[in-house]
């Protein structure tokens, strides 16, 4: 079995205990990773507004891999190293039938969270009782909008994911297919309900791909750790694949090692497995 | 504009009459295109098998990417000199769940298309017509399963791509997309009305025309790439010049640098003379 070089993780499910904090064991784990000289890299579906005070908090060091693949930047400066964006005509294509079908959605670019508000029973995405108490210097920005075209403006050019909820937590078959015929985007689920919608080229693996090839780092010397149908794009693509306890059932079947559940350290084991005990 | 030394081109709606009819004036402008030291390479979504009749016939040059973009073929030998298959395990997942959702399913291999619904397609034999009009080498290849389990463990190593349509052309039901997505990733299109095509991850145009670029050792700028519909965008945009047939949608036309007149006009010859032109000054 090859060395490992770097780890990258999922956080929402995997690395995290709540949306601002980090399991301890797991920061302990990747401090000693780090000391050991191998990196270790979040690789997240929220967008680096969303995760930057995070990263710099729990001392992830190096890169990031944000909006589920589509950018990578610099986790403690915020730079961005690489982007993929959805291009404009997909995109806008893309937000058009998210409305006319389902009407629930959000789009992101590295720094902008731009939601459509015209809907009844809006709810915003990760809207938590625990985010009211948090500082507001740590809250995330939105902006709400009332037109597609103004969507547009804001993400033109650098448009990466487009969130979309749908009440039954399928969405209609005409949506889908109309979307397959407006572009080449790659659809994953990173909760029920809810799809992400991103260019091809994009998603956890193509993230993780493109930051390898950056580093000069083969796949099989990469360990990846997720719980989620977002994350197994990148758990099949690595040398190690790890898939937490808890995570979905599919998941754990596609892993090449099935670690302790996300709340009992499942991050810190496979590190200590795989990195610090060989 | 930087000289072009390779002409992409897609197939349906671009470069073809119809599906079956090819446009002898296309063809004449290959060749003139070849004279003048630019190499001509089709990309399309067909497989090399339901292809390789507009290929030989217009003796496009070696190498041709097919499968929307899964695969790399020298038709010389037709051999693979790349391939990108569907993970068998996905294979086997997608295909069982759009069994259970009734719908039709199309499994491309680069040889033949390994076919299983409730019903076939109606208008199956209207559809098969053209190609038994043609001579034998030159047919489509179909193989028509009538036991799930042998469709899949017969094709699930080899699967390039695959198509699902709903029974009776019905829109397949939202819990199937679902289960699809939720098997990894896919790059999801869709080539005509009313169907689905799956890939896997990495196969787009834009990619294999990428590859191609490498393996022919041509840069980017000295491309030009035609095509009429959404999984064209990407290498229209990438190729140094972009062409947008007459007849696409307005925006695939955005997204292109020429717009030329609709496939049923012979746009891609007249293009391709005017570029020859250009370039012979």
């Amino acid at each position: 079995m090859a060395d490992i070089k770097i780890v990258m993780t999922d956080l929402d499910g995997t690395f995290m205990h709540s949306i601002f904090n980090p399991f301890p064991e797991n920061v302990e784990a990747m401090h000693k990773s780090q000391a050991k000289g191998v990196p270790v890299v979040a690789v997240t579906a929220r967008n680096y507004n969303c995760a930057s005070k995070l990263f710099r908090a729990a001392g992830f060091q190096g890169h990031v891999i944000i909006n589920n693949g589509s950018a990578i930047h610099d986790a403690q400066t915020g730079e961005t190293l690489w982007e993929n964006a959805i291009p404009d005509p997909w995109l806008y294509e893309a937000l058009r039938l998210s409305m006319e079908h389902c009407g629930v959605m959000e789009a992101y670019t590295s720094n902008e969270a731009v939601i459509y508000k015209k809907l009844p029973g809006y709810n915003p995405f990760y809207q938590r009782e625990d985010e009211a108490d948090v500082d507001p210097s740590l809250q995330r920005t939105r902006r709400f909008v009332e037109s597609i075209d103004e969507m547009m403006n804001i993400l033109s050019g650098h448009g990466q994911l487009v969130r979309v909820r749908f009440p039954n937590n399928e969405g209609p078959g005409s949506y889908y297919e109309s979307l397959c015929r407006a572009g080449e985007f790659l659809i994953t689920t990173s909760n029920p309900g809810i799809m992400e919608i991103m260019a091809a080229g994009s998603g956890k693996r193509g993230g993780c791909q493109q930051l390898a090839r950056m580093l000069n780092i083969a796949p099989e010397n990469v360990m990846t750790i997720g719980d989620q149908y977002n994350d197994v794009g990148m758990i099949i693509w690595a040398g190690i694949g790890v898939a937490v306890g808890s995570a979905k059932e599919r998941v754990k079947e596609l892993a090449d090692y099935v670690s302790l559940p996300f709340d009992q350290g499942g991050v810190a084991h496979a590190i200590e497995k795989f990195v610090l005990n060989v | 504009m930087n000289e072009i030394k390779l002409i992409v081109t897609d197939l349906d709606g671009t470069y073809l009459q119809s599906y079956h009819e090819l446009n002898r004036e296309n063809i004449k402008a290959v060749a003139a295109a070849q004279a003048a030291g630019i190499m001509v390479c089709p990309v399309t979504a067909r497989n090399f098998d339901c292809a390789r009749y507009a290929i030989t016939e217009s003796n496009f040059d070696a190498y041709c990417v097919t499968n929307n973009g899964a695969a790399i073929i020298d038709r010389r030998t037709e051999e693979h000199v790349f391939y990108n298959f569907l993970q068998p395990e996905a294979v086997r997942a997608i295909v069982s769940a759009a069994a259970e959702a009734n719908a039709e399913i199309d499994i491309f291999t680069n040889q033949y298309v390994a076919t299983y619904g409730p019903t076939q397609l109606k208008n199956m034999d209207e559809r098969l017509k053209p190609w038994l009009e043609k001579p034998e080498h030159l047919r489509r290849h179909e193989h028509r399963y009538q036991d799930l389990e042998a469709l899949i463990s017969e094709n699930c190593n080899i699967a390039e791509n695959i198509t699902l349509h709903g029974h009776e052309r019905e829109e397949m039901p939202g819990w199937l997309y679902r289960r699809i997505i939720e098997q990894g990733e896919f790059y999801l299109t869709s080539s005509h009305h009313m169907c689905i095509d799956i890939m896997a991850y990495g196969s787009t145009k834009i990619e294999g025309v990428q590859r191609l670029a490498a393996i022919l050792g041509i840069d980017r700028k000295n491309i030009m790439a035609f095509g009429d519909n959404s999984n064209d965008i990407g290498m229209i945009r990438w190729a140094g010049v972009g062409v947008a047939m007459g007849n696409a949608r307005d925006f695939v036309k955005a997204a292109a640098d020429i717009v030329a007149a609709p496939n049923t006009e012979a746009g891609f010859a007249q293009e391709v003379y005017k570029l020859i032109e250009s370039q012979s000054k």
